[in-house]
């Protein structure tokens, strides 16, 4: 899997400091986080802190939806769209 | 006609069998079919040996199926037993023992962990796949063969001929329990229908309310949205498991759909509020704000307030051992430095302030508060011990006793008569609207064994009310680490109650007593019990 340096922190910071309970070795960047319900509010809200000191950025709450929080890919998105404004 | 909770399901479908019951990610179901598939699960629970007086657990996600599958097994006679979906398979297993549920109800991608976690031996007479189409699709669990959802609709859609009464069984809900067991609250038809009928009359709900469902059904916050919404006829919105975690969708769902009538945690509205843009949106159609479980921080209140002018406030108080018990309706926009009052008792209970030695306590002084009356839990499921300690005979009047429940809450009595929360008299603590015994999380944490003494505190937050830290002393030699020791915890505890901070000490801060200093530990002056 082909992963740009936003999307291989994130993989990083979701595979062990938020699904630390979990094997997810093999979580690749398209594969749905809310499908299979491994995001609860707890783990939203911890992600989009780190998002914001490791990239810099700030997430508006309105931004703050499924659809951004669908995989890593998506997350990573939604960072770079911020960090353009 | 006895007062069942499946019966408020079979009168709004006699009524209106093209009604909308149920509106859920696009899917929608009337009151006629959801009777329908209601009766078919009774007759398939029936027809795999469930019968009057058992228990049937339900392990999957919010969905409309989950809806089917709680009044088909009341209709079958059973007691329904929802557990949290997030939770994990060790969990479910552990409380499907405890209780010795004959039935389960869950999804595909949940067989493996729960064949794991049965490992061959299990309670279950039978388990269906909500999620399941084809026999293929329904793995075996525990030697069981899995039955598909979908060869339901081969049976009849009338309703099974079993007999029940007011006071079997409805549900049962675990609660934390501070010894480390979780403990089986029974409640009964009748207990929970006193409760949902009195708020559907009282908060005026019709055929026209659109009513939200927030809570999961494994918090009884839920039992308002699935049965006063029945009992009107009205249609139930239950949040979507994708939006649930995200209080802008939510909250934009809830002012799309027109929600008329919204019951939830103060936690989940905070929210709402502070990260999703609530007050942003137009709340047209919100005629009643109900919310319980948790103490409401006056300010947000006072916003919410602000947003919805025309709209009915109430703060509704009860634990799950007698769900709502007393209620007081916010009529003026409280001043900000004034605590809401829980306010007066429902009037199908009694509320008593009682001391240390059961002697009433005259008003305006602190006791502890007992309910009794005609919404207290039948007692938890096999724990005799502890149910002569909370549910005890008092003297009423002079020569008149009856059975009443031990909150552990501290009241006052105000001068208006309307009873006002203090705290607690042990550990329990709420956060994001959960009930939490710490001492559950520490018997979890002292049974790792590099563990010595662990102590869990709660500290204050402003949004979700309490975030919970444990403080760890290792034993000599041993090497853990915070993380091994939040993976032990998250193996059989909800997520919920998993410590958001472990710190570790060489030994723990004690009073002049000996006793732990929780205070030292939680900072500040957190309310951390006696």
């Amino acid at each position: 899997m082909q992963l740009n340096p936003t999307e291989s922190a994130i993989r990083q910071f979701l595979v062990e400091d938020v699904f630390y309970d979990r094997d997810l070795r093999n979580l690749g960047p398209d594969d749905s986080l809310l499908q299979r319900g491994l995001l609860d509010s707890m783990s939203i809200l911890k992600t989009v802190t780190f998002c914001e000191e490791q990239f810099g950025v700030s997430i508006p709450d309105e931004a703050v939806l499924p659809d951004h929080f669908e995989s890593i890919r998506a997350i990573a998105r939604l960072v770079e769209r911020v960090r353009a404004k | 006609m006895p007062l069942l909770l499946h019966r408020l399901l079979a009168e709004a479908a006699e009524r209106d069998p093209r009604a909308l019951a149920l509106a859920m990610d696009g899917a929608t179901l009337s009151y006629g079919e959801l009777e329908a598939h209601a009766n078919r699960f009774a007759r398939s629970l029936a027809a795999h040996g469930v019968r009057r007086g058992d228990r049937v657990a339900l392990w999957l996600p919010k969905s409309p199926e989950a809806v089917v599958a709680l009044y088909g097994a009341m209709k079958a006679g059973a007691a329904y037993v929802p557990v949290d979906p997030a939770a994990p398979a060790a969990r479910l297993v552990a409380l499907a023992r405890d209780c010795q549920v004959a039935g389960l109800v869950t999804t595909g991608e949940r067989a493996g962990a729960l064949d794991e976690a049965f490992g061959g031996r299990s309670p279950l007479r039978a388990l269906w796949f909500a999620d399941a189409a084809t026999v293929a699709d329904a793995p075996r669990v525990a030697g069981l063969p899995g039955i598909p959802w979908a060869a339901l609709a081969a049976g009849a859609a009338t309703a099974p001929d079993v007999p029940a009464l007011e006071d079997d069984l409805a549900y049962i809900l675990y609660t934390s329990g501070s010894t480390g067991e979780p403990k089986g609250v029974m409640v009964s038809h009748r207990n929970c229908r006193v409760f949902t009928d009195w708020a559907a009359e009282t908060f005026a709900l019709t055929s026209a309310d659109r009513v939200a469902n927030q809570a999961p059904f494994h918090f009884d916050l839920s039992t308002f949205d699935l049965f006063s919404t029945a009992r009107a006829g009205a249609s139930l919105h239950p949040v979507s498991p994708r939006l649930a975690s995200f209080p802008a969708a939510v909250a934009a769902r809830w002012a799309e759909d027109r929600l008329s009538v919204w019951y939830c945690t103060p936690s989940s509205l905070v929210l709402m509020l502070t990260r999703g843009g609530l007050e942003r949106l137009d709340l047209p159609a919100l005629r009643v704000l109900l919310f319980a479980g948790e103490v409401f921080p006056i300010k947000f209140l006072r916003r919410l307030m602000a947003l919805a002018p025309h709209a009915r406030f109430a703060n509704l108080y009860g634990p799950t051992e007698t769900n709502v018990c007393t209620w007081h309706e916010v009529a003026a926009t409280p001043a900000a430095d004034t605590p809401l009052p829980i306010g007066r008792a429902c009037p199908y209970d009694e509320a008593l302030v009682l001391d240390e030695r059961l002697r009433p306590v005259p008003a305006g002084g602190v006791g502890e508060l007992w309910i009794r009356g005609a919404s207290v839990m039948q007692g938890y499921w096999g724990r005799p011990e502890r149910n002569a300690l909370v549910l005890q005979s008092l003297e009423i009047a002079p020569g008149v006793h009856d059975r009443a429940y031990r909150t552990g809450d501290l009241v006052r009595e105000r001068p208006d008569g309307e009873l006002e929360f203090l705290g607690r008299r042990d550990h329990q603590v709420k956060t994001r609207g959960h009930r939490v015994e710490l001492g559950e999380i520490e018997a979890r944490l002292a049974a790792h064994p590099a563990v010595d003494e662990a102590v869990v505190v709660a500290v204050p937050d402003e949004e979700i009310m309490h975030r919970l830290k444990a403080v760890v002393v290792a034993k000599p030699g041993a090497e853990v680490t915070a993380d091994a020791l939040k993976l032990h915890c998250a193996a059989m505890l909800p997520r919920y109650m998993v410590p958001e901070t472990i710190e570790f000490r060489a030994a723990l801060p004690r009073t002049s007593s000996g006793k732990v200093d929780r205070r030292a530990l939680a900072g500040a002056d957190a309310p951390q019990g006696t």
